[in-house]
């Protein structure tokens, strides 16, 4: 059973999308009278027989906030879904901005798309806004959450959604607080490969999983240093006292904003969280947490894996080897792979291959079947935009909802804590508290600058 | 001086490099101390940043007074927070309530944002009177941290202030009192809290998010209580608010309200029946099947709430649910029955697979034909048996349904029926559907080469149409004993099979063929099969699994046989992904063959241009030269081709 066995699937495995239309018709009818709640008004024509078209009064209205590298790629995914209509984008940076205006206007051959610098004008502004995509660098995610859900608007978020376990609860309170709708993009959760995995593992089909996998192979975060101080840029061009938002101050230096080189630096970014939070969710969903009250984590290092015990026994490896995420490992084919471990066998799901990994090839003819059942059970989308468009219709949680995003959060900001301090802890999940470490505790939140707190 | 910042920078660097190693009292005393000193020397500011934010980790009250100092600073005065949130006591609350009276702008505002985050109750007096302050940023950040605090003065500073709030600041009062609500509910205040949230639901012209927490912390404070007003806002004849309500419904965990929704779904108008259906789907309690499942039948019903009621009871994913949905399976309806099979391939549950396999007994073929494909799907193995005698019902669409299925069912245990099948099977459609379960049983095999002495058996036995499909599967199964019975075929004296094997061995998976093949092309008969054995053993070549000495091996012992320029082009093309000397000492010839020149060339130029320096300089050199005689007539190659000479001039 060491050797990764892997056929390669024949056919299409994105064919298996549920069919939104159920989550679609419940709203039908009974959003079709006047109302004092601004949910979208909510049905699609396209899904009733008009060919693709959706009435503009039947789309969600969407804006963008945060439209870089992974916005633009978000934008564009949701660009493509008929039922939407974006109206305004938001980016500090000029050129996002500018490029994101282009592609909403070009998509809909008019000149409509209004353009933001400020996330507080958008949100307080459009209030025929429904929806915001947040694809901000990582230390806007919860705090853009925050204040978009506040603003009475539903939310996709792209991962990690937290910088701190405080903000992270912050989210779930908000979206609670005010009936919002949020997804972490957390997009492996409604893949089909990874779907798989998860529900083989979940569904018993691998005995009592003992042991799952998440891949943490990245390291990030780490620096403290101030890169030498350059001309800010104008305003327009760049606003860097909102681009900071509520992390430290320190002075421009283009390195920070162009390529990501934020990623390096721990007032702007985390370190096992930042992958971990592609990863760690699909382990979780695949391991019965029904009675785990807090998990163990063992420092043995700082470059090799991080073992950690769930309370009801199981093992998760975040995984981490001396190469890159893309390396070939042990585990799996390719990158942000999990894996979990049963005495009937072992599935593994990761990107950038054909199909699952799997300990006897027997277990893949299992493989629609899985999915049909998983379709059946949650009537979700094997697609994460649509599942979160079709909850903001249904106002369902999403399949990456809060609840899902704060457990994967603290585990990998846990095990972020754990790292830093060099030495095993104890977490307690339901208090999102170390357990007998008041230093690791203060490690859970971090004050946030003037004028953007939340 | 410039001495001394340097020596506090690289102190501060040390103290804060990262290494947290756990250490005992003691020194993390000293450590504070040498930190302390940091703040109150002259050091840079981004050394007194790197202080705070170690503070936060280790400060205690003694270095509240240093940080305490920093936030009128305007640069310092968030660093100066960062540590003082974190520090456990008094003396930081005491701090931050200090600055209250002290500040203004950004500084204040952070300040009150900390205080909030430390639950510091003595400081609701001071928080409430700021509440009016005219800075809309300080009266918002009140209005938050005094909910954080959520004591029963903060509460009434907040209501107090609510019925002429400023619209600016509406959210951020509303947002304290719900902040406040969820403290005193926590606290076991549920009176308290209720109180806020019914106060909220009356707030004239409210945000709509606003209108929804409070409909939502209404209902779900008042636990079962709460009930009738959930049902208020169900019976809502505003729709946005029966949305809300089905969202703080699935949120809420008696297993009662699920009843009370099941009976209002009898009474509801279809519209409100398909959100009491997306509810209790989602709810998932078992107890409401029999209502859903009512729904679903009824006849005379809306075929939308009827499809949501099956899709419903489909996520609730109880067994029960098998039988009612077997009957809407053959609902003259298309889409019920539609979703009724949905249900049926999704439900789990050896119970489920007992009833779905009843159903293969109905007299009705159409329907078994359509039951067929539930069992497909469901991958019930234990009707392998039932599917057996189907295959040979005398209704020609239902025996090819049962095939079908079988071929997908099947595992190793079907091994041996399958073949004798296949033997004695004379229809295309059955040989086909036989050869992909074969096909698929083999791949799915722990060891495939196990297969294969049944199948080298059953070849003896097979009609032509058989025996292809065997030679074909031998190919999943591989291994020796596979090619063996392989190259046997090729000697068959029908011709489809020869053929067919010959062709399945040049598509062999492993280089344990290419003797074989290349036997082939020296010794076949015909030139067909010389060429078609010819092009399996290239195809060896091309293979990158194999050590290029090998690939190279086979290029030289292919080269003698090669006479047509397609066979040229494919050793060029295997050369080509060895890109080594000894290959492009091969390819050059190929300049002279006016068949394949112009590929060669361009072969050449693709190798030369991406050669790294120094790699092959020498016969890249001689190729090149080549090409510039060869390609006069072509005059940008000839260029390219000298370009690349000169810059090759310095390499060794």
């Amino acid at each position: 059973m060491n050797q990764t066995t892997t056929i390669e699937m024949t056919e299409s495995n994105h064919n298996l999308s549920g069919a939104p239309l159920s989550r679609r018709q419940v709203l039908k009818r009974a959003l079709a009278a006047s109302s004092a709640f601004a949910i979208p008004n909510i049905i699609p024509a396209a899904a009733l027989g008009r060919g693709g078209a959706v009435a503009p009064s039947e789309r969600i209205v969407m804006g963008a906030i945060g439209v870089g590298g992974r916005g633009s790629y978000d934008l564009g995914c949701m660009l493509g879904e008929a039922d939407v209509q974006f109206v305004a984008v938001c980016d500090v940076r000029k050129g996002n901005r500018e490029a994101a205006k282009n592609a909403v206007n070009g998509k809909y051959g008019n000149q409509d798309c209004a353009a933001y610098i400020d996330m507080r004008q958008l949100l307080a502004e459009r209030t025929d806004v429904d929806a915001v995509l947040i694809a901000t660098g990582d230390r806007w995610h919860a705090p853009a959450s925050t204040l978009a859900m506040r603003a009475g608007k539903d939310v996709y978020c792209e991962k990690p959604a937290s910088l701190t376990m405080a903000q992270g609860q912050l989210v779930v309170e908000t979206a609670r607080r005010y009936g919002r709708v949020y997804q972490t993009g957390a997009q492996r959760l409604s893949e089909p490969n990874h779907v798989f995995a998860i529900e083989m593992a979940r569904t018993g089909r691998l005995g009592k999983i003992h042991t799952a996998y998440a891949d943490i192979r990245w390291r990030d975060g780490m620096l403290r240093n101030w890169l030498p101080a350059e001309p800010e840029p104008p305003k327009d061009e760049l606003d860097w006292d909102a681009w900071l938002g509520p992390c430290p101050w320190r002075p421009y230096n283009s390195a920070y904003v162009n390529s990501a080189g934020w990623y390096h630096y721990y007032d702007l970014a985390t370190d096992v969280a930042m992958w971990g939070a592609h990863t760690v969710a699909q382990a979780l969903a695949g391991i019965d947490m029904t009675d785990v009250t807090h998990i163990e984590l063992e420092y043995e290092g700082p470059d090799v894996s991080m073992i950690t015990r769930l309370s009801n026994g199981v093992k998760l490896v975040l995984f981490r080897s001396g190469g890159s995420i893309s390396d070939k490992c042990d585990l799996w084919h390719g990158a942000c792979g999990e894996r979990f471990d049963g005495p009937d066998g072992w599935v593994a799901a990761a990107d950038g291959y054909s199909g699952p990994d799997v300990s006897s090839p027997a277990l893949l003819r299992e493989y629609k079947n899985v999915l049909a059942d998983y379709t059946g059970r949650t009537q979700r989308p094997l697609n994460h935009v649509r599942d979160f468009l079709d909850c903001i219709r249904s106002r369902r949680p999403t399949v990456a909802n809060p609840d899902v995003m704060l457990r994967s959060m603290n585990i990998c900001l846990a095990a972020d804590i754990c790292e830093q301090l060099k030495r095993s802890l104890k977490f307690d999940l339901h208090k999102a508290e170390f357990v007998g470490d008041a230093e690791a505790n203060r490690l859970r939140s971090r004050a946030m600058r003037a004028p953007w707190q939340v | 001086m410039l001495i001394s910042k340097l020596k506090l920078t690289l102190m501060v660097a040390l103290l804060c490099s990262g290494v947290h190693s756990s250490f005992g009292q003691g020194a993390a005393k000293e450590q504070e101390t040498k930190l302390i000193a940091v703040l109150t020397s002259a050091a840079e500011y981004n050394a007194k940043a790197d202080a705070c934010r170690e503070l936060a980790r280790i400060g205690t009250a003694d270095a509240v007074p240093a940080l305490a100092a920093l936030l009128a600073d305007a640069k310092l005065t968030h660093m100066a927070r960062y540590g003082l949130e974190m520090v456990p006591g008094a003396a930081a609350d005491d701090a931050l309530r200090a600055a209250l009276g002290q500040l203004k702008g950004l500084p204040l505002v952070g300040v009150i944002g900390s205080i909030g985050v430390r639950h510091d109750e003595k400081a609701v007096a001071a928080l409430v009177a700021l509440l009016k302050d005219p800075d809309a940023g300080v009266a918002q950040a009140a209005a938050r941290a005094l909910g954080s605090i959520g004591t029963p003065e903060a509460v009434t500073g907040l209501s107090s202030l609510l019925p002429g709030v400023a619209a600016a600041n509406q959210l951020a009062v509303c947002e304290g009192l719900f902040r406040a609500a969820e403290e005193l509910a926590a606290k076991g205040g549920n009176d308290q809290a209720i109180a806020i949230y019914d106060t909220l639901r009356k707030v004239s012209a409210p945000p709509h998010q606003v209108l929804a927490g409070a409909w939502r912390g209404a209902i779900l404070t008042r636990q079962k209580g709460g009930v009738p007003l959930l049902l208020e806002a169900f019976r809502s004849a505003d729709a946005g608010l029966v949305a809300v309500a089905g969202r703080i419904a699935i949120e809420m965990k008696d297993p009662e309200v699920s009843k009370v929704l099941a009976d209002e779904l009898t009474k509801a108008p279809p519209a409100r029946q398909l959100m009491l259906c997306n509810v209790l789907g989602k709810r998932g309690d078992a107890v409401v099947l029999p209502s859903l499942l009512g729904l679903a039948k009824a006849g005379t019903g809306d075929k939308a709430a009827r499809v949501a009621a099956i899709r419903a009871a489909i996520e609730i994913g109880d067994a029960a649910a098998a039988a009612p949905l077997l009957e809407l399976f053959n609902d003259p309806d298309a889409e019920i029955a539609q979703a009724a099979a949905t249900g049926l391939v999704s439900l789990q549950g050896a119970a489920v697979d007992a009833a779905i396999l009843k159903m293969l007994d109905s007299a009705d073929p159409a329907l078994q034909v359509k039951v067929l494909d539930i069992v497909r799907q469901r991958r019930i193995v234990a009707a392998l048996p039932r599917i057996q005698q189907l295959m040979a019902d005398k209704n020609e669409a239902l025996a090819a349904a049962a095939v079908k299925s079988y071929a997908e069912l099947a595992g190793g245990a079907e091994l041996t029926g399958l073949l004798e099948k296949l033997v004695t099977a004379s229809e295309a459609a059955a040989i086909g559907a036989l050869e992909k379960a074969l096909g698929s049983i083999c791949g799915a095999a722990e060891q495939p080469k196990g297969c294969v002495p049944q199948m080298v058996a059953a070849l003896a036995k097979a009609g032509p149409e058989a025996k292809q499909a065997l030679l074909r599967t031998l190919r999943v199964a591989g291994g020796a004993e596979a090619l063996a019975a392989l190259r046997a075929a090729v000697d068959d004296s029908n011709k489809d099979v020869h053929t067919s094997a010959l062709r399945v061995m040049s598509d062999w998976k492993t280089a344990d063929a290419a003797p074989v093949l290349l036997a082939l092309a020296k010794t076949s008969a015909t030139p067909v099969d010389k060429i078609l054995s010819l092009r399996g053993y290239l195809g060896m070549a091309a293979r990158k699994d194999l050590p290029p000495a090998d690939r190279l091996a086979i290029c030289r012992e292919a080269l003698p046989l090669i006479q047509r320029s397609d066979e040229k082009l494919l050793l060029l093309g295997a050369l080509g992904s060895l890109a080594n000397a000894e290959a492009l000492n091969l390819i050059v010839p190929y300049l002279d063959d006016a068949g394949v020149k112009a590929e060669t060339v361009a072969l050449v130029m693709a190798l030369a241009g991406n050669r790294a320096k120094d790699q092959n300089v020498a016969i890249a050199r001689t190729a090149l030269q080549k090409v510039v005689t060869v390609a006069a007539d072509t005059p940008a190659v000839v260029a390219r081709a000298q370009e690349l000479l000169k810059q090759m001039e310095n390499e060794k």
